[in-house]
């Protein structure tokens, strides 16, 4: 469900000129290397060079870079098995992603993680979590910590719609509100849970899931980067001020599969859906048409970005295919601290 | 048989020692680790004012207030996730889960979160966080407040499983699991709160994979753990009348399992009983049983044999409750089996 | 081929929806292909024309293999690729079967014992039950704990079933017996189900020791002497026990027979002395003695054979046995290849064997596996002895001194350094005739070293 109704706390709409050109081609940036990213990791599996499973953020790129431009490099971030997106978004390398996604021994984790388990402390994103939901206690846990430790950081979860069907939302929400943590839920509501669409698996609203806590709650179009931008701002703010937790809405679409093998998706979501939402909904798109329609920049500009973009991602993935393997007697570092 | 001795180790010994409660020495290593480190603190359910339902931590938020000793709403789950959070992010949290029957609610928390974090990472997050919670059947509780599950934590890599038998072991060993780096659960034995044990006043740890030889003897090894080092060694006592010496070996931690000196024991007496309060099937006694038959097969002089709790959901009614943890009686009549006294 | 989910390794290509030569768009269905699973679509992954297709239709293709080319307009297709590799041609031709050991060749070229590899559970077994692992017929490539008991069962003419006739004993008692030298079919068991244990092995030992101590139980095998007065019974060590048990078995069921010759030593010592001028290596009597009876068994397998099961099986291999008296017992070091070796190399090898067997740190496998043994007392000032025959083997060379004799030369009487060799024999292996043909090429090899070099 792409819900419609009640959003009070909804910020003032962005003007173009409240950000300054940089700032814009940041977040173009970092959206394009997202999906210049996940295209190569795409390519890679496809290819049978990485093992595995993956899953795709494409579609849905303004809704990280949004979120992740609001925040400081110390704040913190927790991810899913979609997680790709995010940890670009908080400025991981992609040399050292590749490297992950591969198995190799200069991957963020060491080959350890793969796909689903990038964790970056030196960009505060405390890893990708394959359990769907499974991060919900871990970033609450954080923001207790920040609280505790009396820092002024904050901790933000990323999940999908399809995690408010765990119970353990409701549990770390409801004690973020209690104890006014600075956490602030970020829901990916690509409208799919894997291969079922939330009609059937959510009853009520998703928002007023964490209204029923009291929480601050706002939806925002997961497609404008400007939008998701805007209001995370004023979300940190707050939680960075002591006013505690926040729950943000963000409708978005998946344009891939569940993962790269989900090909044949007819049967949960029509040819003319997905068509809609990649020519009209395109985050991207919408992104340079908004700047070029301003005079913010060219669209020369915007290709030249592009292009150099692409070509640190191939630089990237060559740097990850030339990369050793673990050596075999890692297997068992790191069982234990 | 041969010569008896008796020897007690230095943790039984202690002489000179005050003696305490296993409840007050718990305490004491809380509230020290709290002194010496200002990132330690306490979440669960009614830990604060009430001091926990077995009053173990009574006067401690008196000392610490409400923000180091924090009253959590009823959600394992929630409280486990926070604390791996909180455990990455800087902190030393102890979690507090008032019943081991509860960690059923924290599994996803502890076994995929906790235990894999570090490891998912290749070493780069760690999570220094603690699990208390207790274990032990016959308190009338019924099957989902009797349970002894702390195999189920021994059976993933990246957990430490510490199950403490005396005071003395009890406040060493939650200081060491508080200054660990790793997730540790800690299992308590419920009906042990009240036993009171010499405990030296000031500052010691013990080291996790260190088995204490409770009771030394020559003729048979008894391994146990938490509640069935009681158990043990007041077989042990009565076998010493039928002339039989037994060795009460407690392992003190399960992970990392002293295996080394569970093996010597058992290559010294020949013989062995493995006890715990867990389920028999697939428990702890398995594990024990098969690191002697592995390690001491040559020098083994009969079949290992165990003892745990009858794989039957704990019942309510005393009559029924009580046969289904060992007891010294039994422990004696198959360690006589065992020697050749029939 | 791209692959569409965890573990795929083919995919089949069911349908191609553009032609080779179609201009086609990113996003466009461009081929249909079967997984395991599922049928699916594939859309092309980039803008371009279609070239250089090299699967077709029904073909089942590993993933990641190139199966065509989208070529930019303009751009050369390049050198058509391999068609597109089967499935199964795809898989890694089969490896080859574990070690193209000598065991099927030497197996092929006459029933010679051949060593096979062994499990380390094997190996306990056998030693266990006192088996010559040189005579297990393997089911598979290696011998297994099944081989070993199955062969124990075909000896002990149980039948087939390896529990069958086995005793019950607690793993303490069978350690204990198997050091003590005890078989355990003659010990009664006091345990669960009359199972032999500790206690019972250890009365049965205390009961074999004639003195009061008997009545005292004599647990460990390493008991102290013990004395009345008249007499002191010599604990024995394990050693000890196995050399008594063996030899006895030897002496009671080897038919013996001994050959004599007295050889000139002159040229030996020439060579010895003449060698260790340009050695850096200390070379003995015993290492020429080894290396000219190698040489002389290579020319006689008959005296390299062995009895095994009531057959004669001559070996592939010259092991020779040095027999080396030690304060426990006595230990036979196996100088394997001793015919191949060069005399350096054998040299060493021989030091090596000997001090590692004085210190007790002689690994099992230096003891097995001895086609023939040499016995040297001349150091003690024998000149001359018969020696008693090491099973399965058929012959040991018993070596007495070097000694200054008056013997005639050409009709005269004249003083040469000569040495007495003794051969025993196993007559179940060699007959007279062979074994004195052997002894005669040895005389000849001592006499004249260097024709064994030839």
């Amino acid at each position: 469900m792409s819900e419609t109704g009640q959003n009070p706390n909804a910020p003032a709409a962005l003007e173009i000129t409240d950000l300054d050109a940089e700032q814009w081609l940041q977040m173009y940036e970092q959206m394009c290397k997202i999906r210049s990213f996940e295209e190569a990791a795409n390519e890679l599996y496809t290819s049978a060079r990485m093992p595995g499973l993956t899953h795709l953020y494409i579609g849905e790129e303004a809704v990280a870079v949004g979120v992740c431009e609001a925040l400081r490099r110390d704040d913190y971030i927790t991810s899913t098995h979609r997680g790709h997106g995010h940890c670009v978004a908080k400025g991981a390398e992609v040399d050292k992603m590749f490297a992950e996604l591969l198995g190799k021994a200069s991957g963020y984790c060491r080959g350890k993680g793969g796909s689903m388990h990038i964790a970056d402390q030196e960009t505060g994103n405390l890893g990708a979590n394959a359990i769907v939901g499974g991060s919900a206690g871990i970033a609450t846990g954080a923001g207790l910590s920040i609280k505790m430790r009396k820092s002024d950081q904050v901790a933000v979860c990323f999940f999908g719609d399809g995690a408010l069907g765990q119970g353990l939302f409701y549990e770390a929400m409801n004690m973020a509100q209690l104890w006014k943590l600075p956490v602030i839920y970020v829901c990916e509501n690509n409208q799919y849970n894997e291969y079922t669409h939330n009609s059937e698996t959510a009853a009520g609203t998703l928002m007023g899931r964490a209204q029923a806590f009291g929480l601050h709650t706002v939806q925002v179009d997961g497609q404008d980067v400007g939008a998701v931008f805007a209001t995370m701002r004023e979300l940190v703010e707050r939680a960075r001020r002591g006013d505690g937790p926040a729950f943000m809405l963000a409708d978005t679409y998946r344009f891939h599969g569940h993962h790269v093998g989900d090909i044949d998706r007819a049967y949960y979501r029509s040819k003319e859906e997905e068509a809609f939402w990649k020519g009209e909904r395109d985050p991207l798109q919408l992104l340079r048409d908004k700047l070029t329609e301003a005079k913010i920049t060219t669209p020369d500009v915007l290709d030249q970005i592009e292009t150099g973009v692409r070509s640190a991602v191939e630089a990237a993935v060559e740097y990850a295919i030339d990369e050793p393997y673990p050596d075999v007697s890692e297997v068992d570092s790191h069982v234990y601290a | 048989m041969s010569t008896h001795e008796v020897v007690f180790s230095k943790s039984v010994r202690n002489e000179g020692a005050r003696e305490i409660t296993f409840a007050q020495a718990v305490r004491e290593a809380l509230a020290e680790e709290m002194t010496r480190d200002a990132r330690v603190f306490i979440i669960g359910e009614d830990v604060a004012e009430a001091g926990t339902v077995f009053k173990v931590l009574t006067g401690l938020v008196d000392e610490f207030g409400t923000d180091r000793v924090i009253d959590s709403p009823i959600s394992e789950a929630g409280i486990a996730g926070l604390g791996v959070g909180a455990a990455i992010t800087g902190m030393r949290p102890v979690v507090d889960i008032m019943f081991g029957d509860f960690i059923t609610l924290t599994m996803d928390q502890m076994v995929n979160q906790a235990a894999k974090t570090h490891y998912m990472s290749g070493g780069k997050l760690t999570v220094p966080m603690v699990l208390r919670t207790t274990l032990g059947a016959t308190r009338r509780s019924a099957a989902q407040h009797s349970q002894s599950l702390h195999v189920w934590f021994s059976h993933v890599p990246g957990l430490k499983v510490v199950v403490p038998s005396t005071p003395y072991d009890a406040k060493g060993l939650l200081k060491t699991a508080i200054r660990d780096d790793n997730p540790v659960a800690i299992f308590e034995d419920k009906m042990l709160y009240q036993s009171k044990g010499p405990v030296p006043e000031g500052e010691y740890t013990i080291p996790f994979g260190q088995a204490d030889v409770k009771r030394t003897g020559t003729d048979i090894t008894l391994v146990a753990t938490s509640s069935m080092v009681q158990v043990a060694l007041a077989a042990a006592e009565q076998l010493f009348e039928l002339g039989i010496s037994a060795e009460v070996v407690d392992p003190r931690t399960t992970v990392p399992l002293d295996k080394a000196t569970i093996i010597e024991s058992a290559k010294k007496t020949s013989r062995a009983i493995v006890l715990d309060e867990g389920y028999e099937a697939y428990g702890v006694t398995a594990e024990i049983a098969s690191v002697i038959a592995d390690g001491a097969f040559y020098y083994l002089d009969a079949p290992v044999k165990r003892m745990g709790a009858m794989d039957v959901p704990v019942p309510f009614s005393p009559v029924l409750e009580d046969v289904t943890v060992p007891t010294p009686k039994g422990l004696v009549d198959l360690a006589k089996t065992l020697c050749g006294q029939v | 081929m791209p692959a569409l989910g965890m573990n795929q390794e083919t995919g089949t290509l069911l349908r191609w929806l553009k032609a080779e030569g179609d201009t086609v768009k990113k996003g466009e269905p461009l081929m249909e292909v079967a997984t395991d699973k599922t049928d699916v679509e594939i859309e092309a992954n980039a803008d371009g024309v279609l070239g250089n297709v090299t699967a077709q239709e029904g073909d089942e293709v590993p993933v990641g293999h190139v199966i065509a080319q989208i070529l930019a307009p303009g751009e050369t297709p390049k050198p058509k690729a391999a068609p597109a590799p089967k499935a199964a041609a795809a898989t890694p031709s089969p490896a080859p079967t574990s070690a193209p050991s000598t065991a099927s060749s030497a197996g092929a070229t006459g029933g010679a014992a051949v060593a096979h590899p062994i499990s380390p559970v094997a190996a306990r077994v056998a030693a266990e039950h006192g088996v010559d692992v040189s005579q297990i017929q393997p089911a598979g490539s290696r011998i297994q704990k099944e081989d070993v008991l199955a062969f124990v069962a075909a000896q002990a003419g149980t039948g087939t079933g390896a529990a069958n006739g086995r005793v019950l004993a607690s793993p303490k008692a069978r350690r204990l017996a198997q050091e003590a030298g005890l078989d355990l079919a003659t010990l009664t068991g006091s345990g669960p189900e009359n199972a032999v244990i500790a206690a019972d092995v250890a009365a049965a030992l205390a009961a074999t020791v004639d003195a009061p101590a008997a009545g005292q139980v004599a647990a460990s095998a390493a008991a102290t002497a013990v004395s009345d007065g008249e007499q002191t019974t010599i604990p024995m060590s394990r050693m000890w026990k196995v050399m008594a048990q063996r030899l006895t078995e030897s002496w009671t069921t080897v038919p013996h027979f001994y050959l004599a010759r007295d050889v000139e030593a002159t040229r030996l010592i020439a060579w010895r002395k003449d060698l260790q001028a340009r050695s850096t290596v200390k070379i003995t009597y015993t290492d020429l003695l080894v290396k000219l009876t190698g040489a002389a068994l290579r020319e006689h397998p008959r005296v390299n054979a062995a009895w095994h099961n009531g057959e004669i099986v001559e070996n592939t291999h010259v092991h020779i046995g040095l027999a080396v008296a030690e304060e426990d017992g006595l230990l036979v070091p196996v100088l394997r290849d001793a015919d191949r070796l060069r005399l350096g190399e054998l040299a060493t090898r021989r030091a090596e064997l000997v001090q590692a067997a004085q210190g007790g740190k002689l690994p099992l496998e230096d003891l097995q596996g001895g086609t023939f043994t040499i016995s040297n007392l001349g150091m003690f000032g024998v000149d001359r002895f018969n020696a008693i025959v090491n099973p399965p083997q058929a012959g040991i060379l018993a070596v007495g001194r070097m000694v200054d004799k008056v013997v005639p030369v050409d009709g005269v009487p004249a003083v040469r350094t000569m040495m007495n060799l003794t051969l025993s024999c196993d007559h179940r292996i060699v007959d007279g005739a062979r074994a004195a043909q052997f002894l005669d090429t040895l005389a000849a090899y001592l006499e004249e070293p260097l024709r064994a070099l030839e």
